[in-house]
């Protein structure tokens, strides 16, 4: 992440400036050297495999053999019934994700930075990260369990209350609600860890000035912790806004089924059913390809977004 | 030179950057193989096989299948023995001994059996002998990239097995072999005449609410029985509301197309006329889900049939809260073994009884067989003795290998008894699951299903049940698999997957009513703007092709 300035390195002097940053920072570049091999061999060499988006690739005679197709997988998801559910379904679970569940580790920190009692304040931080680390199977059988219309224990309160059992994980209605706030619940509390760390480094001394102003509590979280903590949020924003069209293949396979298709169902579900299931290996990269372009964009575009408005970006 | 002095800080540097190494070179080599679970027999797993070209010895169809031990390797699913290893399997070990073979085996979970291995075939490198492939290659893909040895003149010259299943199924030749005349598969075979898929009702709920078996005869009876089911406690448990009248789970509510003459399992079928037809679009398909939809409004149908998997069909058996459902009538006992652990498999009748199929509608009365055609094996081009791996392959075809790994060992398992088999206690009971410890149903080798070793373990009332009465009822699918050609294959790449993915959101709307039926004209229309009719097509002349080639 940069904050925007405007030092710049003098001409005919660059080279010498590189080489003296490298040595300055050598450790540094040795800690991060392993990742940086680690990405090119596996994220950045198997992107020449996205060649098959525009051949009929063929099991068996490799990437770089089969004929050249063009366009014609991306002019057939565009042509499929499925191409606009599966985008719509994409963006709008990536979107309430954003909406509501962005906010709330922001809260969550600015909240738990309230709590004077130590010992509590670790004991309420521990137990919000716990659910980050059920893995996603774990979660899904949790929610089923709750939810199943059949001696759910969400369904028994609603009973019990008078009401009518209502049946969840059946119901298109309820997927995007299910999804998302199972979501929120288990990853608010890890998120929060960085806002709270971007809390921790605000000069105190700042909320001691505006305490003897008289300023109240909730008027020290907008006018202090918030626009002191607001290049964060607006980097890690950015980052959430580069996955809106990634939602997340193995809770959505899991919690989905024929009955709620009709909300659930996303293009990387549909990759799943077109490449693995039907083995339309060439189709289902072109519809992976389609959707990290996108993804892209966004991301560029919010990057120059905050750029010019808050002058913070991460590039 | 100023001499760099070492201090507390470079050190630390130094170690974290070589613990990140160390754990991203541990971390790079996990996961490759999701849940994969080599195991061998005696031997390395995941190497390519060394093996030894047997001495001058003619096999003939029996054991040995050289004179020279053989070593195989092969990639196939752990189905049957993830209670105990394959190399644990008394029956199948014997046969390997038998055969003068030794198998070094991958096997992977059935569960991400496909994604696992789809991704390794496509990628063609380092497989072994024998793999099992995910599907059936319907678009020949892997045939065509060469992967799989042309088994043709095999087949021809060490196919003496072989010869024998194929008298016996007689689509199964035609089904494995492509447009041009080449076979590149070997397939497991499934028994069809012994094992159909019928409704079972549970005795006990019939008695509870004081109806007769033998009343139950049609789709209006069985409503009926239902309906009591639904009205009554009847597995006497103080909790009327707990019964499942009729359960289904995911994929199997399709099952119930049989009694209004469908097989919506396999999508298209062909008439007696000669026309082929989707079931999905057909009017007798509409008056089926307008009973499924009734039986779910008013809670007879399970109301989770949509997403019920094994295990809470398991875990309703043991609480005994199912009346009925359609199932292998293979399944019988042990459903009633689940309901009481205390059942007598020799003097009892069984708890979950096969009926006499329903008359429907229009006065169909049908059980579901299947197509013989299992899972496929081929041969790759690894294989240094592609000839030895046939022969094997073919020896496990015959009846040899069929009563060891059905019957188990003579002796230990069954004795002969004025030419009949008598099983003993140990095979009947299979305690702690000693028959599939042993390898009793195994189909991760290309073998077959010995139809009277499925009717082996059940009780006697069943095993007459399915031999003399439902037998006469069954309906195996009109249309085989077979190999298309390419631009055959071009029209269901591009269609019939999402034309399936339309198939069952709907076939779940309608019978929960969140799509009406009175939309059924405007469902046909979308499935006919999906280009079914171009599908048909290439079905239709599928069809044409196997009814002349009978």
């Amino acid at each position: 992440m940069r904050q925007a300035d405007s030092s710049s390195l003098p001409r005919g002097h660059t080279r010498k400036r590189l080489l003296e940053i490298l040595n300055r920072d050598k450790y540094l570049y040795a800690m991060f050297l392993p990742f940086f091999i680690y990405y090119i061999i596996f994220s950045y060499i198997p992107m020449t495999g996205l060649v098959i988006a525009f051949k009929d690739f063929k099991p068996g005679f490799g990437i770089y053999h089969g004929d050249w197709v063009g366009l014609k997988w991306f002019v057939q998801f565009f042509n499929s019934p499925y191409a606009v559910r599966t985008i719509r379904n994409t963006v709008l679970i990536s979107l309430y994700d954003l909406v509501f569940g962005f906010p709330v580790p922001i809260l969550f920190a600015v909240c738990i930075m309230e709590i004077r009692h130590m010992g509590y304040r670790r004991i309420v931080q521990t137990a919000s990260y716990l659910p980050h680390f059920i893995s996603t199977v774990v979660m899904v059988g949790i929610l089923v369990n709750f939810f199943t219309i059949n001696n759910g224990i969400v369904n028994n309160i609603i009973e019990k209350l008078g009401g009518e059992r209502i049946n969840f994980l059946i119901n298109p209605r309820w997927f995007r609600t299910l999804y998302v706030g199972s979501s929120i619940w288990q990853n608010f509390g890890f998120s929060s860890i960085i806002y709270i760390a971007a809390i921790t480094g605000i000069d105190p001394g700042l909320y001691e000035a505006a305490k003897i102003d008289g300023i109240t509590k909730l008027k020290q979280v907008f006018y202090i912790t918030i626009p002191l903590i607001a290049s964060t949020i607006m980097v890690l924003f950015i980052l959430q806004l580069g996955r809106i069209m990634s939602v997340g293949f193995e809770k959505v396979f899991l919690m989905y089924s024929s009955a709620v298709y009709e909300t659930a169902d996303v293009i990387s579900t549909y990759i799943y059913r077109q490449g693995i299931e039907s083995s339309n290996y060439s189709f289902a990269t072109a519809i992976g390809l389609f959707n990290s372009l996108i993804n892209f964009a966004f991301v560029y575009a919010a990057n120059r977004i905050s750029r010019a408005t808050t002058q913070t970006s991460l590039w | 030179m100023k001499r760099r002095k070492w201090n507390g800080k470079h050190l630390i540097s130094i170690a974290i950057c070589a613990i990140l190494v160390m754990s991203l070179a541990a971390c790079s080599t996990g996961g490759t193989t999701g849940s994969a679970n080599p195991t061998s027999s005696g031997s390395t797993s995941g190497s390519t096989s060394a093996t030894t070209t047997p001495a001058a010895y003619t096999y003939s169809g029996s054991a040995p299948i050289a004179d020279e031990p053989v070593t195989l390797s092969i990639l196939t699913t752990n189905s049957g023995s993830k209670i105990l290893g394959f190399a644990d399997m008394a029956w199948w070990q014997e046969v390997l001994t038998r055969a003068n073979v030794t198998l070094e085996m991958e096997e992977i979970d059935s569960s991400s059996y496909a994604d696992v291995v789809k991704p390794r075939l496509a990628a063609a490198v380092d497989l072994p002998d024998i793999v099992k492939i995910p599907g059936a290659d319907d678009d020949m893909s892997y045939i065509k990239s060469g992967i799989f040895v042309e088994l043709t003149d095999y087949y021809d010259t060490y196919g003496y097995n072989f010869a024998k299943q194929f008298d016996e199924h007689t689509m199964l030749k035609g089904s494995i072999t492509t447009p041009d005349g080449k076979i590149f598969y070997t397939p497991y075979i499934y028994t069809t005449a012994n094992n159909s898929r019928c409704l079972m009702i549970n005795k006990g709920f019939v008695d509870a609410v004081g109806m007769q078996l033998g009343e139950i005869k049609t789709i209006d009876d069985f409503y009926n029985f239902l309906t009591a089911v639904g009205q009554n406690d009847a597995n006497g448990n103080g909790d009327a509301a707990d019964e499942v009248a009729l359960f289904s789970r995911s994929g199997m509510i399709q099952l119930w197309s049989m009694f209004w003459g469908l097989d919506v399992t396999g999508t298209f079928q062909r008439e007696p006329d000669g026309k082929v037809i989707c079931g999905y679009a057909d009017e007798r398909y509409r008056e089926m889900l307008v009973f499924l939809n009734k039986l779910f409004n008013e809670k007879l149908l399970y109301s989770e049939f949509a997403t019920a998997n094994y295990d809470t069909q398991t875990a309703l058996f043991t609480n005994n809260q199912i009346a009925s459902l359609i199932h292998f009538v293979s399944n019988c006992t042990s459903y009633s073994q689940a309901i009481d652990p205390n059942w007598d498999f020799y003097n009892d009748e069984p708890i979950m009884q096969p009926v006499v199929p329903l008359t429907g509608p229009h006065g169909d009365q049908y059980v579901y067989g299947r197509d013989s055609m299992g899972s496929l094996f081929g041969i790759t081009r690894y294989c240094e003795d592609p000839e030895s791996a046939f022969k094997f392959i073919d020896y496990l075809m015959s009846d040899e290998v069929g009563e060891l790994t059905w019957y188990g060992i003579e002796g230990t398992d069954y004795e002969i008894v004025d030419g009949e088999i008598q099983f003993k206690e140990v095979y009947l009971k299979s305690e702690d699951s000693y028959r599939s410890k042993m390898g009793y149903n195994f189909d991760g080798l290309p073998s077959y299903q010995l139809g009277g070793g499925y009717m082996a373990t059940q009780c006697k009332f069943v095993r007459d049940m399915s031999n003399d009465v439902l037998s006469k009822y069954v309906m195996n699918p009109s249309i085989t698999f077979s190999y298309k050609l390419e631009e055959e294959n071009e029209v269901i790449r591009s269609y019939l997957a999402d034309l399936r993915t339309n198939f069952s959101e709907n076939l779940t709307a309608f019978i929960m009513g969140t799509r009406s039926l009175d939309t059924w004209d405007a469902y046909i229309a979308d499935l006919e703007k999906m280009n079914l009719d171009k599908v048909l097509d290439v079905y239709q002349a599928i069809s044409d092709r196997q009814a002349a080639s009978k």
